[in-house]
């Protein structure tokens, strides 16, 4: 009696784990706790002079996808997370003190724009060297089209007046986690 | 080989067949042991230390799994019903430790069983069997430094006399986790011009495992 006791609750057990076997609990994922991409010479256009300019916007595309090996984004669920751009002149001579602020708007498959990240200049630095836009960790896989963001950096304030270039360093973590049986 | 698979499955056979009462024969002057409502006599630590308890309370268990690779563990068993074990582990790249736990709660002569387990595979360099399999050189960096954590839990079948010699085979699912090393410059070895910069990724997962085994009491 008590061994028929005991055989119920093992063989309930044994159903309970046999069940889970084929499902979805089998998986292989990969963790990028850090990862940067360098673009170099990014052209900045020359901002027109005056007191109320425009912002100026430059679209980037980063190729993900086919930069970081373990990043899946088809048949897998991933997670991107840009945490900074670092733009770092490298000709023109840029005064970059005259920059306010700066966001980076992600374009998304729909042709929608979603803000992920932005940079404020404080007054009271010193002209900066480099501008770096920090973000505050939006998915950006939803937004990511055929494995590339399509991203757009927009100063406003007094972007320089003559035309510049910069490498573009983006800084992100995601993971993808793909079902073992796929 | 076949000699050898031959003796071990003829031994189950018979150790399967044999009368599964403890090999140990009660002194029959004695009085019956306790029932303490489990139908198992209960542990005696005084009788564990002075060798009198009913059935074998050391053995050696010998197996092959993934993603253990093959092991060889020593065994205690402080009831009847419960198996600890702890041991070393190969799994052709390298060594590792691993401690698990069997509970039995049937003594029948093919009975079910349920274990857990948690083990670590020490770094080893997997480069060279990669290479020899004709694996990528930019894919073989990947592999210089292997290491892993991994858990598992799983059901099977104890086949023979547990005081004895027993087969077990059983199968579950294996949670697994460790570092991707050199991972960058496998990414520049195969793309020389990437500008990409990336600290070690770790790779994590949940995937079935198996495994066959030889549990022996002396």
């Amino acid at each position: 009696m008590r061994h028929d006791m005991r055989a119920r609750t093992l063989f309930s057990l044994l159903s309970l784990a046999a069940t889970s076997c084929g499902g979805p609990v089998l998986f292989v994922e990969a963790e990028l706790p850090r990862f940067c991409v360098t673009q170099a010479a990014i052209e900045f256009p020359a901002a027109p002079g005056g007191v109320d300019v425009p912002p100026v916007a430059v679209p980037i595309q980063v190729p993900f996808e086919d930069q970081i090996p373990l990043l899946r984004t088809s048949g897998a669920e991933t997670e991107l997370h840009i945490d900074e751009i670092r733009v770092t002149p490298r000709s023109g001579n840029p005064d970059l003190s005259g920059i306010a602020s700066a966001v980076v708007n992600a374009v998304g498959p729909s042709g929608a724009s979603v803000r992920i990240l932005s940079y404020a200049r404080d007054a009271a630095a010193p002209p900066p060297a480099e501008i770096v836009i920090a973000g505050d960790g939006v998915d950006m896989a939803p937004l990511l089209v055929a494995g590339q963001a399509r991203l757009q950096i927009v100063a406003s304030g007094r972007p320089p007046t003559t035309a510049w270039s910069a490498d573009v360093k983006t800084c992100a973590h995601g993971r993808s986690k793909v079902p073992y049986l796929q | 080989m076949r000699n050898f698979i031959a003796a071990v499955l003829v031994g189950v056979a018979t150790a399967a067949s044999a009368d599964p009462a403890p090999l140990a024969i009660p002194d029959a002057t004695a009085a019956p042991p306790p029932e303490n409502g489990s139908g198992s006599p209960p542990f005696d630590s005084t009788s564990l230390r002075s060798g009198r308890t009913e059935f074998p309370v050391f053995g050696l268990l010998l197996d092959g799994s993934f993603p253990d690779g093959v092991g060889l563990s020593a065994v205690a068993r402080p009831w009847r019903a419960l198996r600890a074990d702890a041991g070393l582990t190969y799994n052709v790249l390298g060594f590792g430790v691993r401690a698990g736990a069997t509970l039995l709660p049937l003594p029948w002569p093919v009975a079910p069983l349920l274990r857990a387990e948690i083990g670590h595979a020490f770094e080893s360099d997997a480069s060279g069997l990669a290479s020899s399999f004709g694996v990528r050189t930019s894919e073989s960096l990947l592999l210089k430094a292997v290491s892993y954590d991994y858990a598992s839990l799983q059901v099977g079948l104890q086949l023979g006399r547990a005081d004895r010699f027993a087969l077990v085979v059983q199968g579950g699912l294996a949670w697994f986790r460790g570092p991707v090393k050199n991972f960058q410059a496998a990414v520049h070895a195969a793309n020389p011009g990437s500008t990409l910069e990336v600290t070690d990724p770790i790779v994590s997962g949940s995937v079935p495992c198996a495994s066959i085994g030889l549990v022996f009491f002396p």
